[in-house]
Parts: structure tokens; C-alpha cells; sequence
């Protein structure tokens, strides 16, 4: 070989001409349990040939499902399968969800209502409860970005704007929910 | 026909081998000059990600042409290996079929 290679510089998206293509891919790789740097690694193979053929995704690649599905098999990775740890990961965290959803409504309701305890635990304790695990579940959102394979930058976007607002808007649920206890009080 | 189809990644192989670091859009050139048709880039990229898993090539990424990039592979020692064992496979095959077909006995 010997030859250097420059880095690849940050460049116009071809693909957000064909933004519904582009997201049916995504969506099916990350089913598929594609790491996000594959992903990555996937969309710009062909956002490279669009901007240089100027083929349209769907005529070089095919329906982006098959295509996502194709190339998952081809790298080794397949559907989540129902006895894979992950498949529990994910159960865990649903099951998470909803628990952390119902501790932190109904502590905040109770304390609205004045409610000194609830589920024989101070009332201000279950919501902490609630909210944590609401937290604590909203940080561990996928860090899997999809990336650039070489700059890493985020090619989709992040999600730490998502998760403040998400944060937020669980904030004013709680005051929301307190208020209404009060008024049910 | 369903040779060059049967073929198609042991062909793309043999490309990179020849080419040692090429990309994408030149195999496929490669491809349609050699008789195989117009062959889409969506069939090549697993192939690709096959021969990669496989250890017979390497990929990386460089600066395309004013584009977003471009993905370039290079042949290994394991997939030079391989291309020689195929080529005297298929001429042990070749032969065998030859003789089959023209009536004649191996």
C-alpha cells in the first residue's frame, strides 16, 4: 500500500434528500441490534455512493428494511432473540420504567394530598424513589450513537437535548401531580 | 446467470487482490467490464462485510471526492491466500466439468 489517506472531512448529508429511507435503515439495524458505530459505518457506505453515483438509496441498495436486514446477517448480528440477556436487559428496564413511573406519581399525588406515608414508607421517600429510577434509567437512554466511523461525531444527532427535556418535562409532571393532590385532598 | 452470481464475491476478492486497495464504486466497474453485468452496490457492501469477518480483507475510511467520505478495502495475507486456493480450485473444477460435459470421462 504506502499510500496516506487524508481524514474524511464533515460534508454536506446526501441522505437527507431520502430522510425516510434513511430512518426505515436505522430503525431496522438498531432492531437488529446493530452497535451504533456500525450503523454509522452502514449510512455513510451510502450516503458515499448517492453523492457519487447520484443514485437514489432505494435503486442502489433496495427497500432499506431488506437492505438493514441483509447486512445485519452479514455482520453477524441478528434480531434480538427472546432468551439473549439483552432481551432481559430490556424487560428490566421496562419493568423499570413503569415501576418508577407509579412510585413517583403516587408519591407526588400523596404528597399533594398530604399524606404523611404511602406504602408504609414517608411519602417524600417513595417519590425520591420514583424519580431515581426515572433518572437512572433516562442516563442509561443509548449511548450507542450512530457515529462517523473515523471523526465519531453523531450523525443523527444526540440525545442529551432529548434527555433534558425529558427531564424537564418529568419535573413539571411531579409539580403537576402535586398540585392535583392537593386538590383531591 | 447464476455462475456469476455464484461467483460474485470470490470475483470481488480476486479484484481487491489485484487492485491491493481500491473501493466500492471501482470494484464494481471492474465488475461490469469483466461480464457480470450491472452489479448494484447494495449486493457488494455485505459482501464486503462477509470477506471482512472472514479476515480476507481490511477496510478503512479516506476522503472521497468532495463527498462524505469513502470507504477503501485492502486485501490481507489471509485473502491472498485464499484467492490462490480458489484459483486452483477452479481449475480442478473447470477441468472436471469440461470433461463431464463434453462427454468425456475425468
Amino acid at each position: 500500500m504506502g499510500t496516506e489517506y487524508p481524514q474524511p472531512q464533515p460534508q454536506s448529508r446526501p441522505l437527507e434528500r431520502h430522510r425516510k429511507w434513511r430512518d426505515d435503515l436505522v430503525i431496522q439495524l438498531r432492531m437488529d441490534d446493530v452497535p451504533g458505530d456500525r450503523i454509522g459505518e452502514i449510512l455513510l457506505e451510502v450516503e458515499t455512493h448517492v453523492h457519487e453515483t447520484g443514485e437514489s438509496p432505494e435503486e442502489a441498495f433496495g427497500p432499506a428494511k431488506e437492505y438493514a436486514k441483509e447486512r445485519a446477517t452479514a455482520s453477524g448480528f441478528t434480531e434480538v432473540d427472546e432468551d439473549d440477556p439483552d432481551s432481559t436487559r430490556l424487560l428490566l428496564i421496562g419493568f423499570g420504567s413503569f415501576a418508577g413511573a407509579g412510585l413517583y406519581a403516587s408519591g407526588a399525588i400523596a404528597l399533594g394530598q398530604g399524606l404523611g406515608s404511602f406504602l408504609g414508607l414517608p411519602a417524600w421517600i417513595i417519590t425520591l424513589i420514583g424519580a431515581a429510577l426515572l433518572v437512572a434509567l433516562l442516563v442509561r437512554l443509548p449511548e450507542d450513537l450512530v457515529r462517523h466511523p473515523t471523526t465519531g461525531a453523531p450523525l443523527l444527532g444526540t440525545s442529551t437535548l432529548g434527555r433534558w427535556i425529558v427531564g424537564g418535562l418529568l419535573a413539571l409532571l411531579g409539580v403537576g401531580l402535586y398540585l392535583l393532590g392537593g386538590r383531591l385532598a | 446467470m447464476e455462475w456469476t452470481r455464484a461467483t460474485l464475491a470470490q470475483s470481488a476478492l480476486a479484484i481487491v487482490a489485484a487492485e491491493g486497495t481500491t473501493y466500492g464504486y471501482q470494484i464494481l466497474q471492474r465488475l461490469e467490464a469483466a461480464g457480470f453485468g450491472k452489479v448494484k452496490e447494495g449486493t457488494l457492501y455485505p459482501i464486503f462485510a462477509r470477506l471482512e469477518a472472514d479476515g480476507f480483507i481490511e477496510s478503512f475510511w479516506g476522503a472521497g471526492e468532495g463527498g462524505p467520505g469513502r470507504k477503501f478495502v485492502s486485501v490481507t495475507d489471509a485473502g491472498r491466500d485464499e484467492v490462490a486456493r480458489l484459483g486452483q480450485a477452479w481449475t480442478g473444477f473447470d477441468a472436471m466439468i469440461t470433461a463431464l460435459w463434453k462427454g468425456g470421462t475425468t
